[in-house]
């Protein structure tokens, strides 16, 4: 935003006084954020910023008038920046994209950052109790025929709900790769010194 | 709200226009969970690696979901992932009840006839204890009958000899060959009547190994007039002889009776004698009580 003033509109437009527009503003902007996100937007940070500058913008304009919840408003400015972006974007990356999924779906063994990895997924599946380290595993280890529903047979096979199934993996999936994250950083880091 | 399909249309940007505005005012508003469609993007990445996606959706995949890069690095960490487990050793898998249990209530079906399996199980195994002990209990009682005919039996056998005796003085104790003999064979107490409590004045019978009767020698503190009923019964007030006579001639000479009983009849333990008379005419009836001891060697 260029200035205070469009701020301050854009506050007061939001909620009913300077501190509800803040508090709405921060919450509109995160799940703008988390929108462009699930949209595959790289940049999903400064095409919410950008939403907000916009709607800022207009807003300020003689003649400006909308009824009704201003998430509508930003959600419709949203669409907009979505597909200047994905205009933008799209003739430069597109071509490259499938090779490079090939070369990130088959790391290179013996690659020192990949190495890196397996040891720090050796160190977090060992903190992992039994039972849920050979849950991932197993799922990971596809031992099933592809074409079966691998997470039906693991459900059942487990005694739970493929649902519950699932929800499992997805925290333990987030646990372990955060774990990794931050076992590759510091090998990193003490790499350098 | 919305299915997974429908979810994985939109991330995949395959949805129709009204879906897509539906799902993104969703998120907006926040009814649906932004951790749902994370999960579902994750999915996309695993169905991907293990060549599940459809022949629509591989294309776009790799041409349109990947352009975010953190998509990129979670489909990185997924690969890695895949292949580290791939490198590892299965584990032995320990199915435990419980799990078993769990896998059970995750099939409902299986619950009715689980239940009525484990109640038949229980009825046989309860229906087999207790025909077991009412065996054991059948033949206690069997061998108990047993024991007591062979009493009976016995008990007959001197009540016969007995009664073959006309006179009074000839009591069976005076038919036996020889007193040698008579104190191999049987062991005799001489009693008086009263309920002495006391330990010290309680007659004692030693009862012989080879004694195979007992001779009671009792004082009668009364002349029997009428049928005199003996009965004798063991410390757990159980009657293990009685007899009756209805004519009390012979049964009782100078104040004495005798008794003949089979030693077997014997355990250690206490004992109480009870001789009753009937007295004629309206009088009551004459009672002697004799408390003895009887200890076995």
């Amino acid at each position: 935003m260029k200035t205070s003033a469009e701020l301050d509109n854009l506050l007061l437009w939001l909620g009913q006084d300077a501190a509800t527009g803040a508090r709405r503003y921060v919450e509109l902007r995160r799940k703008l954020v988390t929108l462009f996100a699930f949209r595959g937007c790289e940049a999903a940070e400064e095409l919410a910023d950008e939403t907000m500058d916009r709607t800022a913008r207009t807003i300020l304009k003689p003649g400006f008038s909308f009824e009704g919840n201003p998430m509508a408003y930003l959600h419709g400015v949203a669409r907009n920046v979505h597909l200047e972006y994905l205009r933008r974007n799209r003739t430069v990356s597109q071509e490259l994209l499938p090779e490079l999924a090939d070369c990130v779906a088959q790391p290179s063994s013996g690659t020192s950052e990949v190495e890196q990895q397996h040891k720090c997924l050796d160190q977090c599946l060992a903190r992992l109790p039994r039972e849920k380290r050979s849950l991932l595993l197993r799922y990971y280890r596809g031992e099933k025929s592809a074409k079966i529903d691998a997470r039906m047979q693991l459900a059942q096979e487990e005694g739970v709900e493929v649902t519950t199934l699932r929800i499992q993996l997805f925290r333990l999936r987030k646990s372990l790769r955060r774990c990794v994250e931050r076992c590759t950083r510091s090998m990193e880091m003490e790499m350098r010194f | 709200m919305f299915t997974d399909e429908k979810y994985r249309a939109f991330i995949l940007r395959m949805a129709d226009a009204e879906t897509e505005a539906a799902i993104e005012e969703g998120i907006l508003d926040g009814r649906i969970d932004p951790d749902h469609l994370r999960q579902i993007e994750e999915e996309l990445i695993d169905d991907h690696l293990f060549g599940l996606l459809s022949t629509e959706e591989e294309p776009i995949f790799r041409s349109e979901f990947l352009s975010a890069p953190e998509r990129l690095r979670k489909l990185n960490f997924a690969a890695v992932l895949k292949e580290h487990a791939t490198r590892q050793t299965p584990e032995v898998r320990r199915s435990t009840v419980f799990g078993k249990l769990r896998g059970m209530v995750a099939k409902p079906w299986l619950l009715p006839p689980a239940t009525a399996m484990i109640c038949a199980v229980l009825a046989i195994v309860w229906l087999a204890d207790r025909n077991l002990s009412l065996s054991h209990e059948l033949s206690q009682l069997t061998h108990e009958n047993d024991e007591h005919q062979r009493v009976i039996a016995s008990m007959q056998a001197e009540q016969q000899l007995r009664a073959s005796h006309s006179s009074p003085s000839i009591r069976p104790t005076e038919t036996l060959p020889s007193p040698v003999a008579i104190e191999d064979q049987t062991s005799i107490i001489e009693l008086s009547p009263g309920v002495n409590r006391g330990l010290a004045v309680v007659p004692v019978l030693n009862l012989k190994k080879r004694a195979s009767t007992v001779t009671i020698v009792l004082e009668l503190p009364f002349a029997p007039e009428a049928t005199v009923r003996e009965e004798l019964r063991n410390s757990n007030n159980k009657q293990i002889w009685s007899q009756q006579f209805s004519d009390p001639s012979g049964i009782s000479t100078h104040g004495l009776s005798t008794i003949v009983l089979p030693a077997r009849l014997f355990a250690t333990g206490e004992y109480r004698l009870r001789v009753e008379a009937d007295a004629d005419g309206d009088e009551p009836p004459s009672r002697a009580i004799y408390l003895f001891r009887v200890r076995k060697d």
